[in-house]
């Protein structure tokens, strides 16, 4: 328990030093889409699922975005270029932009 | 002065005849050609009364016997005749092929109305036909007796005919029916204001609720065989009782219909003009002057050839509140209104239906929504009656049936249906833009926004760090070359370095080892 709070030191610490400021970013946008998913859901609990649909796709929009966004960065860190010989940054990112634009094309048609 | 006189009481004369004649005229709704069946020509006298009556109504009445082989009811599949009077309960077979109990039915079956008299020696032909619409006649030679409701009023003329009874008061087979005996199913009878005399069969009745009974017998009255001694016990009386019918009535479901006597002198010259007093212990009992036969007969046979108690649908409409187009499909929950328009036959002409129970149906395999219709107020001079119904179309999309499903007794039925199709919500006619949901709209925006925010800041960001990427990239690759460069540099440097190295021996000398390797180089350059 005692090496609990150096651990935590060291990986915060590390983390600012090591991480390239762009994964920094995809980072933080991940937090701000945890944070909205997770008081989507609070709120669904609270006040029941009434217009289910609704709930739905703003939920489904956080999850999904989500799911993009963290894509992104496994692709696009440099560490992980081995893995992803026919994929470059630059296709990583095209993915990420269409197929955000089709989650929320969706998620708009389907909140009613 | 008298002259004047005599002509204005000639007109008037004139016009009270024309205008008597119209009021006893109504015509059938469903044609007036009649074929009357007889045993034998010479019975036509006994019913001239009743011929005279059905003739004023405007009827063609054709007589034929059961011995003429050539009547026809049927050509090349339509019927020859509208109503058919069958006052032959003797005869057998008829000789004609064409009529028989089958022929008689298909008969109803076409649409034609069927009048039967029947008497105690119905025969077994006849019994049969009326099996066929599940009346039961009692056996041969039975006759309807009662001991507390039979004719008091010893009138010679209306002994009975046959030879077989002397004394009528004794034989009790003569029986008087009023108010408590008739059915009470207004578009049949009216209320008969005299008693009837009836001297017959009795009948048993199915359970179908195509039957009506019109006339049945009183509680005292059994139905027993007159030939026997008068006592009789219980199990040679077949029927006993109310549920003796007397008259009964069959309206098949394509509204024909087909009405039983069991008594053929009902409607016979003399029974119309007889006097009535029904028995009763101390002779207390009223006497009427003339039976209730004529009127009962009249309001009978309007019934049974389509006078009276028919209906028919005009139209029917639906449509949206507010528009006035009927469409084949609504969306569900949709609020209509449904309108149906009925007439009555009623003294020859349609007028207005008036009911307070016609009700619509919405059906799809069951019932979703029953309600009943209500009566618009119209002018006298409107031809139907007018129903109107406001429905809210069930939450439950389907093809659904309209139907108006009036089958009343006495009434023609009415079965009238539409199809129509219920849609479910599009997808933007749910409720939307719902308070409870802006936290999830707000949510799903805020994805929006934040997905654009962050591709501006990510490709700013990513851009630059790429260019300084590249940078670092180039440094290094400068610094091998010069590092290679360098490293090419020194070998050149030590190979063109002078003997100096040779000449001078080096303090740290190894041995003579170097010394030989210097002077092995020397030799070699």
């Amino acid at each position: 328990m005692n090496t609990l709070g150096p651990a935590i030191q060291k990986l915060t610490s590390s983390y600012a030093k090591d991480t390239p400021t762009t994964l920094k970013i995809i980072d933080g946008y991940l937090i701000y889409i945890l944070l909205s998913g997770i008081t989507q859901f609070v709120y669904m609990v609270l006040a029941g699922t009434y217009p289910y649909n609704a709930f739905l796709a703003g939920f489904a929009a956080t999850v999904g975005s989500f799911v993009l966004a963290a894509n992104l960065r496994i692709q696009t860190n440099i560490k992980n270029s081995a893995d992803f010989k026919t994929i470059s940054p630059e296709r990583a990112f095209a993915d990420f932009v269409v197929c955000n634009i089709l989650l929320h094309f969706f998620v708009v048609n389907f909140i009613g | 002065m008298t002259r004047h006189n005599t002509l204005v009481a000639l007109a008037t004369l004139l016009l009270a005849v024309a205008l008597f004649a119209t009021s006893a005229l109504a015509k059938s709704s469903s044609g007036d050609r009649v074929l009357v069946l007889l045993d034998d020509i010479s019975d036509k006298n006994l019913y001239e009364k009743f011929w005279k009556s059905l003739g004023d109504r405007g009827f063609s009445l054709q007589f034929k016997t059961a011995s003429d082989p050539k009547i026809s009811i049927n050509e090349y599949d339509t019927r020859l005749y509208d109503h058919i009077i069958i006052f032959s309960p003797k005869t057998r077979t008829f000789v004609s092929p064409e009529v028989t109990p089958l022929t008689l039915v298909q008969f109803v079956k076409d649409g034609g109305n069927i009048l039967l008299g029947a008497s105690a020696s119905l025969s077994d032909n006849l019994r049969d036909f009326a099996h066929e619409f599940h009346i039961d006649f009692d056996d041969r030679d039975t006759t309807v007796i009662d001991h507390f409701a039979y004719n008091a009023s010893t009138d010679a003329s209306t002994d009975a005919s046959t030879d077989t009874s002397t004394d009528a008061s004794a034989d009790h087979t003569l029986l008087v029916l009023d108010a408590p005996n008739l059915t009470n199913v207004k578009p049949i009878l009216p209320s008969i204001s005299n008693p009837i005399l009836f001297r017959g069969i009795g009948h048993k009745l199915g359970s179908t609720p195509l039957l009506t009974r019109i006339l049945s017998a009183g509680p005292t009255t059994y139905s027993a065989d007159t030939n026997e001694e008068q006592p009789v016990d219980a199990d040679t009386v077949g029927l006993v009782g109310k549920e003796i019918g007397l008259v009964s009535a069959l309206q098949a479901r394509n509204s024909a219909r087909v009405v039983v006597v069991g008594s053929l002198e009902l409607f016979e010259d003399k029974f119309f003009d007889s006097p009535v007093q029904k028995y009763t212990a101390d002779g207390s009992a009223k006497k009427y002057a003339k039976s209730g036969n004529e009127e009962f007969v009249a309001e009978l046979t309007k019934w049974a050839f389509q006078e009276k108690g028919v209906l028919k649908v005009v139209a029917s409409r639906h449509h949206k509140e507010g528009e006035t187009r009927q469409l084949e499909s609504y969306r569900i929950k949709d609020n209509i209104t449904y309108t149906i328009e009925i007439s009555e036959y009623v003294n020859d002409a349609w007028t207005a239906f008036h009911a307070s129970d016609v009700q619509l149906e919405l059906i799809m395999l069951d019932p979703y929504i029953r309600t009943t219709l209500v009566q618009l107020p119209t002018s006298p001079s409107h031809r139907s009656g007018k129903f109107k119904a406001h429905v809210q179309l069930p939450d439950v999309y389907g093809v659904f049936t309209f139907r108006v499903n009036y089958k009343r007794a006495g009434y023609t039925y009415l079965v009238d249906q539409t199809t129509v199709a219920l849609r479910p919500f599009r997808h933007d006619e749910y409720p939307r833009f719902l308070v409870a949901a802006y936290p999830y709209y707000t949510g799903a925006a805020s994805m929006i926004s934040g997905f654009l925010l962050f591709v501006v800041v990510w490709l700013s960001v990513w851009g630059t760090e790429r260019a300084r990427r590249e940078e670092k990239r180039e440094e290094k690759r400068e610094e091998k070359k010069e590092e290679k460069e360098r490293a090419g540099r020194s070998e050149k440097i030590e190979r063109l370095k002078p003997d100096s190295r040779s000449a001078t021996p080096t303090p740290s000398d190894a041995g003579s080892e170097k010394s030989e390797k210097a002077d092995k180089k020397k030799k070699k350059r």
